[in-house]
C-alpha cells in the first residue's frame, strides 16, 4: 500500500546482524495482511511499521476492525491459515525474522519469547483442567523441569498475579472475571516472555477491577523488563500505561509518537476527532463532536487517504494518492498532507 | 419540581438453586420530567434488572413504581398496554435487539401496527421516525445484518420513540459502539430530549458517558443505592467510599494528572442471600463494626444522598 | 381514495422484503454444489414418480411368465421379478408410495412439531415439562417398534403407515424446534416485542418462528429420508404397504429370497432408496447453511 512510509525508506541495515546494538528489540516492517472472505479480499493491515524496546509499552489505539488484533496475531504467527495471508513485510525480534521461521521454531518462540492475552479470559482457559495445572503444563512445555518444579513455579506465578496458591486446584468457572484475567496473565507470563501482546485485556472488566489489573500489568512489566504492546480503544488506559502510541485506522498507522506527542499535540484529523468524540471525565462539554460517517469497508478502501471521506479537511490531493508518513517533530509521525 | 417517575423501596428477588438472589434490594429515587437520571454501577449491581422493572419486563417482588403520580407497579391488561406506549426501552446490544428477519422499517413500525394505527398515519409516522433518528431513505428496507452497530442502535431508538413516549429507559445504549459512533448516538439522544422533552433513565457502566449525559446520578452496588445526587455534585464531591473508589478508578486521558487511586481489595461479593449490613463492607477501607447494621440512604448535603454510617467521619 | 394511495405505498415494502430474503437464501443454496445435486436428483425422482404412467413401459402388475427373473436387458431395463413383472416400471410406480409416505409423514410431523415445540419452548415451565415428558415416553420406544405397534393397531395400508411414521417423528422434530426456540427466546428482540405490546401469538408467529424454524426445515428433509427408510423396512417385514403395490421396501423384501441368484431384484430398489435418501440429505445439509440470514451470500 504505502511504500513511502518514512521508516521504510531508511536503509534496513544489520538486520541479520545480531551484534548490532542499535537494532530495536521488536521491529515490524511494512506488514501487509489480507483476509479472503466469500471471494472478497479484506485489506486488514496495509503497510504497518513499528518498533519497540524492552521495558517499553506501545499502545495500539483504534476502532473495531481497524486491524489492531491482526497486527498482534501476525507478530505471534497465529493468523488463521486458510483465510488469511501475510502479503508483505517482516517481523524481527532481536534481529531474528519471525515470518520466515518454520512453524516448529515459532512454537518455541510462542509462549517463551512472545505471549498474548486476549479480551475474553474464558476462551484462553480450558474449563476442565485446574488453573494451576494449566500453568504448570505451559511451563513444562517450554522448560525441561520436573512436574514438582513446574507446579512450584506455577504457584509462584499465581501469587505474583495476586491469587493465593491455595487456588491451584480450582477450575476456571470458580473464578470471577477479574480473577480469570489474572490467571490468564499468570499463564502468559509463566515462561518469562520478553514481549507481551495484550489485546483489550481489561475491556470486559469493571473499572475497579480494571484498575487492579492495569496496576498489576504495570508492575510485572517493570519487574521482567518486558516489551508490551497494548491494544485498546480506551485512551484512558493508554494514558495510564503506555510510553508510545500508534493510532490505527483502516489497517494503517495514521499517527505515532510518544504519549505526549499524541495526547498533547494530536495532529492527524482522525486522532483529533477521536479525542473530541469521547466524553471527558474531567471536563463539561454540552455536546460531543463526533466524527461524521463510518470507518471504510476494508474490502473497498478509498484510493488516497483512507480517512478522507470522513475528514473535514480533505481536499482532492488527499483522495488521489497514498499519503506518506511525515515526521512532524522528532519521533512524531503523521500520515496527513495538511499538517 | 415536576416528578415524572418515582420509585419507592423497589425490590426484585430471583430464586436460584443457591438461594435468593437480591438483584434489586430496596431502591428509591425520583426522576424529574425532561431530565436524565443516570444509573451507574458495575456488572451484577442490578442496574439492568432495575431498568427491566421500569418497563414491566420483570414483575417486582416488593415496593412501588409511580408514573405521572399513578401507582403502576402491578399494571395489567389495558392499563399496561397504555403504559407501554408511554414508557419505552432502548436495549444494550444493537445486534440482538432487532429481529434479523424483519426489515428495519417493519421493526420501527411494529409498535404502531400493534396499536392499530390507521395505515396512512403509520406510514407517515414511520417515515418521520426514520428521519428523526437519521436513517437514509435508501436503507429503509435493509435488514439489520446489513447495517453497522451505530445505525442499528438508531433503529432501536426509532422503535422506542414510535408511540411518542414520555419516558425512555436506555440500557447501556452506547456500550457496544465504537467511540466515534458512540458520540453520534449520544448527541442524537440529547437532541431528541431537547426537542420532545423526553425523560431518560440512562443505565451504564461508563462513568464518563454518564457524567456527560445525566442531570442526576444514582450509584448502585449489589442491588442497593449507595449514593445519589446531581451529576456535577457527585463528580466533584463523592461521599460514599464506593463512589470515591469508582471515580478514582477511571483511567484519565490527562497524562499529567497522576491519579490518587483508591485501590479496592477483592471483587463483588455474591448477591445471593446477602448479609444485612452494608454490602460494600468486605471491600471498604473504612469498614467498622457499625457497618454491620443495615444502612439507610440519608440526605447528607442538599439533594445529595448517601447510604453510609461513617460518611461524616470519612469526609471530614 | 386516499387510503388506497397509501396502501400502495405500503405494499411494495412487504413485497420487496419477502422476495429479497427468499432470494438471498436461494442464492446461497445454489452456490452449494451438494445441495444443487441433491435438489436436481430429488426433482428427477419426483418427476419420474409423478409421470410414472407415461414413462413406465409396462404396468406395475403386468406379469409375463416367460420373462421371470429376466436379467436387465433392452426390453426390461432393470430386469424382471419372480412373477415376470418389469422392475423398472415397478420402481417408477413405487416411488409414488415412498415419496408420498416420506413427504406427507414428515410434513404432518413438522406441523404437529410447530405447535408442540412452540408451546413448550415459548411458554416454558409447566407446559414445557408436561409436553416434554409425553414426548419422552414416545421417544423411549424404539422408532421401529413404535411404527410396528401403530401399524398393528391401525392395520396395513398407505395412510395407516403415514400416520404411524408421522407420530414416530413428532418427538424429534418438536425437540429440535423447542431447542432452537429456547435460544431465540432469550434475544433482546423478544423483550422488545413484549414492550411493543405484541400478543403471545404474534410474538411466536412474527419473531420466534421465523428465527427458529430453519433447523426444523432441515429436519423435514432429513426426516423425509428417514421416513422413507423406515417405511421400506416396515414393508420389508410385511407391514405397511401390501403387495402387489410396488413399494420399494416391499420389493426389496420380495427379492430377498433370490438375492444369490438374481441380485438385480434387490439391487435396483435398493439404489432407488439410496438415491432418494442421499439427495434429501444433501439438500438438507445445503439448506442448513443457506437459511442463516447473517451469511453474506
Amino acid at each position: 500500500m504505502s511504500n513511502n512510509n518514512v521508516k521504510t525508506t531508511e536503509p534496513v541495515v544489520g538486520v541479520n546482524d545480531k551484534e548490532n546494538i542499535n537494532e530495536p528489540f521488536l521491529k515490524v516492517e511494512d506488514l501487509v495482511v489480507e483476509y479472503t472472505s466469500y471471494g472478497e479480499i479484506i485489506h486488514a493491515v496495509n503497510g504497518v511499521s513499528l518498533q519497540l524496546e524492552r521495558g517499553k509499552t506501545l499502545g495500539l489505539v483504534g476502532e473495531t476492525g481497524a486491524g489492531k488484533t491482526t497486527i498482534a496475531k501476525s507478530i505471534l504467527g497465529i493468523l488463521p491459515k486458510f483465510s488469511s495471508s501475510i502479503k508483505r513485510g517482516q517481523v524481527f525480534i532481536d534481529g531474528q525474522d519471525l515470518l520466515s521461521l518454520p512453524e516448529k521454531e515459532m512454537q518455541k518462540i510462542r509462549g517463551n519469547k512472545i505471549a498474548m492475552i486476549f479480551q475474553d479470559p474464558m476462551t484462553a482457559l480450558n474449563p476442565i483442567i485446574p488453573v494451576g495445572k494449566q500453568i504448570s503444563e505451559a511451563i513444562q512445555l517450554h522448560y525441561n523441569v520436573s512436574a514438582k518444579e513446574s507446579a512450584e513455579r506455577a504457584i509462584e506465578m499465581l501469587e505474583m498475579a495476586g491469587i493465593t496458591g491455595e487456588r491451584y486446584n480450582d477450575y476456571p468457572h470458580q473464578f470471577s472475571g477479574g480473577m480469570k484475567q489474572r490467571v490468564v496473565i499468570a499463564m502468559a507470563l509463566a515462561c518469562r516472555p520478553e514481549l507481551l501482546l495484550a489485546d483489550e485485556p481489561t475491556t470486559a472488566l469493571d473499572v475497579t477491577i480494571q484498575a487492579q489489573i492495569l496496576e498489576m500489568i504495570k508492575e510485572l512489566r517493570d519487574k521482567f523488563n518486558m516489551a508490551l504492546i497494548l491494544i485498546t480503544h480506551d485512551f484512558g488506559v493508554v494514558a495510564e500505561l503506555c510510553d508510545e502510541v500508534a493510532v490505527v485506522y483502516a489497517g494503517e498507522i495514521i499517527e505515532s509518537g510518544t504519549k505526549e506527542d499524541i495526547f498533547i499535540h494530536p495532529t492527524h484529523p482522525y486522532t483529533i476527532g477521536l479525542f473530541d468524540s469521547i466524553p471527558h471525565i474531567d471536563s463539561d462539554a454540552d455536546r460531543l463532536k463526533p466524527i461524521a460517517g463510518l470507518p471504510p469497508n476494508p474490502a473497498v478502501l478509498p484510493k488516497g487517504c483512507h480517512f478522507s471521506p470522513r475528514c473535514p479537511k480533505a481536499t482532492d490531493e488527499c483522495r488521489d494518492q497514498p499519503i506518506p508518513m511525515v515526521e512532524t517533530s522528532p519521533g512524531h509521525f503523521c500520515r496527513c498532507c495538511h499538517i | 419540581m415536576n416528578t415524572l417517575v418515582e420509585v419507592k423501596d423497589l425490590k426484585k428477588y430471583f430464586n436460584t438453586p443457591g438461594g435468593q438472589l437480591h438483584a434489586v434490594d430496596g431502591v428509591s429515587f425520583k426522576i424529574q420530567k425532561g431530565k436524565t437520571m443516570g444509573v451507574v454501577g458495575e456488572s451484577g449491581c442490578g442496574k439492568t434488572t432495575l431498568g427491566r422493572l421500569m418497563v414491566h419486563l420483570e414483575e417486582s417482588t416488593g415496593g412501588n413504581i409511580y408514573f405521572e403520580g399513578k401507582d403502576i407497579t402491578h399494571a395489567k391488561g389495558i392499563e399496561l398496554k397504555k403504559l407501554r406506549q408511554k414508557v419505552r426501552i432502548i436495549f444494550q446490544d444493537p445486534f440482538s435487539s432487532l429481529n434479523p428477519r424483519m426489515t428495519i422499517r417493519s421493526s420501527i413500525q411494529e409498535p404502531l401496527r400493534i396499536a392499530r394505527n390507521p395505515v396512512e398515519e403509520m406510514v407517515m409516522r414511520t417515515n418521520q421516525l426514520m428521519d428523526m433518528v437519521g436513517i437514509d431513505t435508501r436503507l429503509h428496507l435493509s435488514f439489520p445484518h446489513e447495517l453497522d452497530g451505530g445505525r442499528r442502535q438508531r433503529v432501536g431508538i426509532g422503535r422506542a420513540l414510535a408511540p411518542n413516549p414520555s419516558f425512555i429507559v436506555c440500557d447501556e445504549p452506547v456500550s457496544a459502539l465504537d467511540v466515534s459512533i458512540q458520540a453520534q448516538v449520544l448527541n442524537l439522544l440529547q437532541d431528541l430530549q431537547q426537542e420532545y422533552g423526553i425523560t431518560y433513565m440512562f443505565i451504564t457502566h461508563d462513568l464518563s458517558v454518564v457524567r456527560h449525559i445525566s442531570d442526576d446520578i444514582c450509584v448502585m452496588y449489589l442491588g442497593q443505592l449507595v449514593e445519589t445526587s446531581p451529576s456535577k455534585e457527585l463528580f466533584k464531591n463523592p461521599l460514599h467510599p464506593y463512589t470515591k473508589a469508582l471515580l478514582s478508578a477511571i483511567p484519565s486521558t490527562d497524562i499529567y494528572k497522576k491519579p490518587k487511586r483508591i485501590m479496592l481489595k477483592g471483587e463483588l461479593s455474591s448477591p445471593i442471600n446477602p448479609k444485612p449490613g452494608c454490602r460494600f463492607l468486605p471491600r471498604c477501607p473504612y469498614a467498622t463494626d457499625a457497618c454491620r447494621e443495615p444502612q439507610k440512604l440519608e440526605e447528607i448535603l442538599p439533594n445529595h444522598f448517601a447510604s453510609c454510617c461513617r460518611v461524616k467521619e470519612i469526609n471530614d | 381514495m386516499v387510503k388506497n394511495v397509501h396502501e400502495t405505498v405500503v405494499e411494495p415494502t412487504t413485497k420487496q422484503k419477502k422476495s429479497s430474503l427468499f432470494k438471498q437464501t436461494m442464492k446461497r443454496l445454489f452456490t452449494n454444489k451438494g445441495a444443487v445435486i441433491g435438489l436436481v436428483v430429488f426433482l428427477i425422482i419426483v418427476f419420474l414418480s409423478v409421470f410414472a404412467p407415461l414413462i413406465a413401459p409396462y404396468g406395475y402388475t403386468d406379469m409375463d411368465i416367460a420373462s421371470r427373473f429376466a436379467a436387465p436387458s433392452k426390453d426390461h431395463l432393470f430386469g424382471c421379478d419372480s412373477m415376470g413383472r418389469d422392475i423398472f416400471s415397478r420402481i417408477l410406480y413405487g416411488g409414488r408410495y415412498s415419496l408420498q409416505i416420506g413427504i406427507i409423514a414428515s410434513g404432518c410431523a413438522a406441523i404437529m412439531a410447530v405447535f408442540i415445540g412452540s408451546a413448550a419452548g415459548y411458554f416454558g415451565g409447566k407446559v414445557d415439562n408436561a409436553l416434554m415428558r409425553i414426548l419422552d415416553v414416545i421417544q423411549a420406544i424404539p422408532g421401529m417398534l413404535l411404527s410396528i405397534a401403530i401399524s398393528a393397531v391401525l392395520g396395513n395400508g398407505l395412510y395407516e403407515t403415514i400416520i404411524a411414521l408421522a407420530i414416530g417423528n413428532v418427538s424429534t422434530m418438536s425437540r429440535i424446534l423447542r431447542g432452537s426456540i429456547l435460544t431465540v427466546r432469550k434475544s433482546e428482540y423478544i423483550d422488545a416485542a413484549v414492550v411493543d405490546n405484541s400478543s403471545n401469538l404474534r410474538i411466536i408467529r412474527k419473531h420466534i418462528l421465523p428465527n427458529s424454524i430453519s433447523p426444523l426445515i432441515v429436519q423435514i428433509t432429513m426426516g423425509c429420508a428417514h421416513v422413507i427408510l423406515v417405511a421400506a423396512s416396515l414393508s420389508f417385514i410385511g407391514l405397511g404397504v401390501q403387495p402387489p403395490e410396488p413399494e420399494w421396501g416391499a420389493m426389496l423384501s420380495a427379492g430377498r429370497s433370490y438375492i444369490r441368484d438374481y441380485p438385480h431384484m434387490t439391487l435396483f430398489p435398493g439404489i432407488a432408496i439410496m438415491l432418494t435418501v442421499l439427495s434429501l440429505n444433501l439438500l438438507g445439509d445445503g439448506l442448513r447453511d443457506a437459511l442463516d440470514p447473517k451469511q453474506k451470500r
